[in-house]
This record gives C-alpha cells, sequence and structure tokens, in this order.
C-alpha cells in the first residue's frame, strides 16, 4: 500500500512538472491527475502535493474543484454514468430513464455501486439534444435512450 | 495523384457516430474492396449535413444524399450504384412529413433549399481532419488576404461596416469589441474563442468544431493580426471530446503548413493558438467567468465593467468571441462589408445558424439569413408539428432564451423584430412544443437547471432561484393560492434586476415569460388541478 503511494504521489509530480514553468492550465492538470487515479477522484493527498508544489494555498484549491461538476472530492466508480437532465431532454423522458438506473444500479445520484462499478452523475446539455433522452458512460454517448434499453448498454461496462 | 469516378462522404460528426457511422464506413469500405471498386470509389470523412436521422452518405457526381441505418443494406447499394449506376430509391433521404402537393426532390438540395450556408459551407463537405481540403475550398485565403494586403485598422474596419454582431447570445457588435482591444495600450493582448457551449439545446458550435475546424483558427489568427494579440485560446467545455480532438489536430496541421506559430506566411506576424477544456459549469459560458475558468479559479463572473475588451485574461486587453462569430468573419474579409450585408435585414446582417428540435418533423442544424420567419422555420425546413398537434410555442435560444407562443410565431428572427415583443434570440437553439406540453411542467426543469448552475456568488440568484423553483413546484401540485402568483412575479422582477450576471436575469425572464404567455394554465393548476401534459401532481388527486 505504502509503495503504491509513493508510486502516485511521484506519477503526481512528474505531472505538475509539466505545468510548472507556466504555472497554468490547472484545470488541465487537474484533469488529468484525477484520471489518473484509479477511483476517478481528486483525493486530498493530490491536492497537497498540488498546494505545495504550485505554492497555493489547498482552500482555494478545493474551491475551485468544487466548482466544476467533472471533478470529484470523494472516490468514484470505474464508470461514471452522466444523465443529461437539461430540459431538453427532460421533455423527451429523463426521469424515467433515470428512475430506471437508480433502480438497476441500486443507487441514487451522486453514489457508487457497492462493488464500485460505477457512479451515477446528472449532466447538463451535451449538445446532442436531437437524440434526447442521452446518456453518457464516461466517454460514450448514448441517444434515444429507453429503460428498455439500459440493460444492453450497462451489460458491456459490467464486470464479470 | 489517383482520379476516382464516385467520390462518397460520409457523415462523422459525433451525433452520426452514436448512429453507427463507423460501423458503417468499415462495411463500404469492405464491400468496395470485395467488388473490385476501391481504385474507382474514394471515401472520405465529413461533417454531418445537419438531418438528425442515420447516418448519411453523399455521392458524387449528383449529390445524392443515401439515409444509411442498417448495414445489410450496403452490399445492394455498392452493387446498384456504386458498379451499376443506379441509385437506390429506397435509401435516399427523404422528409418523412405528411405528404404535398409537390413531391420533394431528394437530392442535397432538399436539406439546402430553404437555408443559406455561409458558417456551415464546409461543414458536410470536407474532411475535417485534412487541411489540405479547407485550403481547397479557399481555406486560409482570407488570412493571407488579410496578413498581406490589409492593415490592422482595415480589417477592423471592415468588420464593423458588415455590422457582425456577435452571436452568443449578447448581439454585441464584434468590429467595435476588436477596436476596443486594438486601442487598449496594454501588451500582451488575447484572443479567446468561446466555445464553452453549454446552454441546453444549443450544438451549432459542436457542430462548426467537428465539421470546419480551420475555420476557427483561421479567424482567431485573423483577429490576433487586427487587435495586435498574440496567443488565442479556445475554451472548449470539457463534454465535447470529438470537437477537441478535432481542433487540436488542426492546430497541429496549421502549425506545420506555417498557418500558425513563428513568422505566418512570411509576414513577420506571430500568433498561436491553443486549447482548454473546461470542467463542467454552464456560467462559464459568460465571458467573464469564462476568463477566471482559464486562469484556473472557480468560474465565478466578474463585476462589469471593465469589460474583457480592456482587462480580461490576466488583468490584460482580451477578445472574447464566439466560435460562430469568428467563422463569419472569414467572408467577410474575403468578399467584403457590402456584400455580407446584403445578406440578412437592417440591424442584423448575415445569417444565423440554428438547430431546431424538440417537437418538429425535422430536426436538424440549419442555417438561414437573419429576417426568416420562426414559422417558416419550423413549418417550412422543420416540415410542422408531428401527428397533427398544433405548436402550443418556441423557446428561442435555450434555457436562457424566450418564450414565444404561438400567435407570434411570424415574427422574424433578427435583433429588432425580437425585441420588439420583449424577446431576445440568443444562442440560436430553437425548441418547439406542441399542445401536450405543460408550461409549468417547463418551468420547473428549467428553474431545476438554474438552480443547479448557479455559481452562488449574488444572493438574488442564489437565493431567488431556490425560492421561485419552491413557489413553481408548489403550482405543479396545485398547493398554492392564485394571489402567490403576484409574488413570484414580484420575485422575478427583483432576482431580473439585481443579478449580476445573465445567469440570473434569465432564470428570471423564464419566470415572467411564462406568466405573461400562460397563467391561465397556472391558474388551472392551483383551481382545477388540469395539466396539458398530466405530469404535474395536482392532476392525479383530481
Amino acid at each position: 500500500m505504502k509503495c503504491e503511494e509513493t508510486l502516485y504521489s511521484k506519477e503526481i509530480l512528474g505531472l505538475i512538472e509539466k505545468y510548472k514553468a507556466t504555472g497554468e492550465p490547472l484545470l488541465t492538470l487537474l484533469h488529468e491527475i484525477q484520471d489518473l487515479h484509479p477511483d476517478n477522484h481528486l483525493p486530498a493527498t493530490a491536492l497537497k502535493l498540488i498546494s505545495k508544489e504550485l505554492k497555493m494555498p489547498v482552500s482555494t484549491l478545493y474551491s475551485t474543484v468544487s466548482f466544476y461538476s467533472m471533478f470529484s472530492l470523494k472516490p468514484r466508480g470505474r464508470h461514471i454514468v452522466r444523465v443529461c437532465s437539461s430540459p431538453p431532454c427532460k421533455l423527451d423522458g429523463t426521469d424515467v430513464v433515470l428512475e430506471a438506473l437508480e433502480k438497476r444500479l441500486g443507487i441514487g445520484v451522486g453514489e457508487t455501486t457497492p462493488d464500485r462499478n460505477f457512479t451515477l452523475e446528472e449532466q447538463s446539455c451535451l449538445g446532442v439534444c436531437s437524440l434526447s433522452p442521452v446518456v453518457m458512460i464516461d466517454e460514450d454517448v448514448f441517444g434515444n435512450v429507453t429503460p428498455q434499453r439500459l440493460p444492453v448498454i450497462l451489460e458491456s461496462y459490467e464486470e464479470d | 495523384m489517383k482520379i476516382y469516378r464516385l467520390h462518397v462522404l460520409i457523415s462523422t460528426d459525433s451525433r452520426s457516430i452514436l448512429r453507427g457511422a463507423l460501423e458503417i464506413e468499415a462495411k463500404l469500405k469492405e464491400e468496395i474492396k470485395k467488388q473490385g471498386l476501391e481504385n474507382e470509389v474514394q471515401i472520405l470523412r465529413t461533417g454531418g449535413w445537419g438531418v438528425e436521422e442515420g447516418v448519411q452518405v453523399t455521392v458524387y457526381p449528383g449529390g445524392l444524399i443515401y439515409i444509411l441505418k442498417d448495414e445489410d443494406d450496403i452490399p445492394f447499394l455498392v452493387t446498384e450504384h456504386f458498379l451499376k449506376g443506379r441509385p437506390v430509391k429506397k435509401l435516399l433521404f427523404e422528409i418523412e412529413a405528411p405528404p404535398r402537393v409537390e413531391a420533394p426532390p431528394t437530392v442535397e438540395e432538399e436539406i439546402l433549399r430553404k437555408q443559406t450556408r455561409l458558417v456551415l459551407r464546409n461543414v458536410g463537405l470536407i474532411n475535417p481532419d485534412d487541411i489540405k481540403e479547407y485550403i481547397a475550398q479557399d481555406g486560409y485565403q482570407a488570412l493571407a488576404k488579410a496578413l498581406t494586403s490589409m492593415k490592422p485598422g482595415e480589417i477592423i474596419q471592415v468588420v464593423k461596416d458588415a455590422e457582425l454582431w456577435g452571436r452568443g447570445g449578447a448581439g454585441f457588435p464584434t468590429g467595435f469589441k476588436w477596436e476596443l482591444t486594438a486601442k487598449s495600450p496594454n501588451t500582451p493582448k488575447y484572443i479567446i474563442c468561446n466555445a464553452d457551449e453549454g446552454e441546453p439545446g444549443t450544438f451549432k458550435d459542436r457542430v462548426i468544431m467537428e465539421g470546419d475546424p480551420h475555420s476557427i483558427i483561421e479567424a482567431m489568427t485573423i483577429s490576433g493580426f487586427a487587435t495586435g494579440a498574440t496567443k488565442g485560446y479556445i475554451y472548449v467545455r470539457g463534454e465535447y471530446d470529438l470537437s477537441i480532438l478535432r481542433l487540436n489536430r488542426a492546430i497541429e496541421q496549421a502549425r506545420e503548413y506555417g498557418l500558425l506559430g513563428e513568422n505566418i506566411l512570411g509576414s513577420g506576424f506571430s500568433f498561436d493558438i491553443e486549447v482548454r477544456n473546461g470542467a463542467g459549469s454552464y456560467v462559464c459560458g459568460e465571458e467573464t467567468a469564462l476568463i477566471e475558468s482559464l486562469e484556473g479559479k472557480r468560474g465565478e463572473p466578474r463585476f462589469k465593467p471593465p469589460y474583457p475588451s480592456t482587462v480580461g485574461l490576466w488583468g490584460k486587453p482580451t477578445v472574447v468571441n464566439n466560435v460562430e462569430t469568428l467563422a463569419n468573419i472569414l467572408l467577410i474579409v474575403l468578399k467584403g462589408a457590402d456584400w455580407y450585408k446584403n445578406l440578412g435585414v437592417e440591424d442584423s446582417r448575415g445569417t444565423k445558424v440554428a438547430t431546431l428540435f424538440g417537437d418538429v418533423n425535422v430536426k436538424g442544424v440549419i442555417e438561414v439569413p437573419f429576417g426568416y420567419s420562426l414559422r417558416d422555420l419550423v413549418y417550412e425546413i422543420g416540415h410542422g408539428v408531428p401527428g397533427g398537434k398544433s405548436l402550443k410555442m418556441v423557446q428561442l435560444g435555450g434555457s436562457s432564451g424566450s418564450f414565444i407562443p404561438a400567435d407570434h410565431l411570424d415574427t422574424p428572427i433578427d435583433w429588432k423584430s425580437l425585441r420588439q415583443i420583449g424577446a431576445g434570440q440568443g444562442s440560436g437553439a430553437i425548441l418547439v412544443l406542441d399542445e401536450t406540453r405543460c408550461v409549468v411542467d417547463f418551468l420547473k426543469n428549467l428553474l431545476k437547471f438554474f438552480n443547479h448552475e448557479s455559481c452562488g456568488k449574488c444572493v438574488p440568484c442564489r437565493v431567488g432561484i431556490a425560492k421561485a423553483l419552491d413557489l413553481v413546484d408548489r403550482v405543479s401540485e396545485g398547493n398554492i393560492a392564485v394571489e402567490e402568483l403576484e409574488f413570484m412575479q414580484n420575485l422575478a422582477q427583483v432576482i431580473r434586476g439585481t443579478s449580476l450576471c445573465g445567469l440570473g436575469q434569465a432564470a428570471a425572464n423564464q419566470i415572467l415569460e411564462a406568466l405573461k404567455y400562460f397563467k391561465p394554465e397556472f391558474i388551472s393548476h392551483i383551481e382545477t388541478g388540469y395539466c396539458p401534459a398530466q405530469k404535474c401532481g395536482g392532476f392525479k388527486h383530481v
């Protein structure tokens, strides 16, 4: 465990080094560090490291990270299921899809399944409104989603 | 160079890929090879035509558009059309709408018949990943003209003369913005392309970035030359993976060709562009919030003035332009202000790219000159409301846009006419709602969205929207007195008058417009529990 942690810190330091010269862009750096973590989030240890290296108070970092919906301070699942909840999708039945998802995964919005496979999130407009309602899993977007289609969609992300 | 007999263009924008464009492409290639046509038929990737159905495959010569949904149709198509030269009627693009007296022609003109494609001129036609195709369509000509034969002041003048107004929603004159930055003594200066397209229902910028990314790069470079900026940033939403990928590829190619970077085209002018990703925040589409976010902070709007034109990124003069605004620059520089002013109407020059969706038969991304009426858009280009229902209202300009009820449908889309009915055109999203939709439920969803996206900096927006949402919730449950609607209206007026940025003002506008046009529906919810969509709680208790 200890060894894993040092390895992780080393990787973060490598990323910070890339941006240290200019001190920016912070958001890109945070994206990359978040992607690095197996639990898809920014742990306190990472924030402390960034704070030390970039000479930036942890509170400032916290305020930035907590502002954006794509960053998470809590550990998340391997796959993030984002349901578009903007008004155009709501017209076409996002609520039914969300309800079916919650039932199937057994979790509410913002929660992670016990096996750490899925995290369910609400997402603002994904810009594919002609295919509403829309669900995005990791980087794949699914349009015209119905509760009937969900098992097929989720299957490929489920662990054996 | 190989000469092909047929050119087959496959739409590979993100929405087409969702509909299986890559599988269709692989199957087409396989079939063409099987039938020994690989030296006669060339397959190219392009953006989409803005048709929201299947994968669009365009065949030149002829410009026939096929809509492919099933891989099994491909062998037949290849044999019939590519080998024997007989178009396959059953796969051709047809508009599924009630039949009309004159049968619509099934060629590319059908889509483009009513449209004027300037900003989208290359989208669907060229391969966005190949700079050579862009150059073949007069790409980088405007840049060459600007750098070699125009002075910075002349470029600004021509943009001013063309009366180009910002297309992001606010409609600020672009030339004036550039001039303010150009005149500022502070250096360095920056150009920011606002590609944080978060307005619900808007995906026009995505279409441009995925279909014609070089046009943004070229326009930003011209803007840099005109204002004296040396660095540009394209701030793209974190969710737009494909746009980010294609823009980055385009930037690399432009650098390779000497069209970006040091000493562009030997003119001595240097300019470079970087793509920056957002991280999921709606308010970052507001220009000062976007700048804060670019600086790596919380995306909270700044107090204005000073405006970014003089005090922007890192406190330096900064031009912030929307993707679509920038895409207009090229033709203005190439063809001149007089030519450009021929398009559109007084006070609204040029064209508008709009996204048409909701309860219409034909959804899609379209481009028309200003002055086009909403009725024509919905009934001519959109082919009407499905199921023979009647239209209740149109929401113009996304969630922060305006309600246009059916009686105002003949209003032309231009700044002046819309202002007369108290509306704005916003981002160009056109959401059509039919008679079975419930305004209260719709407003509730809008307010939920704004409540979630409010950054929390100013009180009227943070507290006011939450309060308003509570009131609308109670309307939908029928658990409110009719007199309280008055209070809701007052509350909305206060939010509109005192919010720091457009987000709070827009949220309040939704409430005010819903009450202005659909107050009887609110009252019937309260008094009888009747909801046209049978969605609201009160209905169940009746």
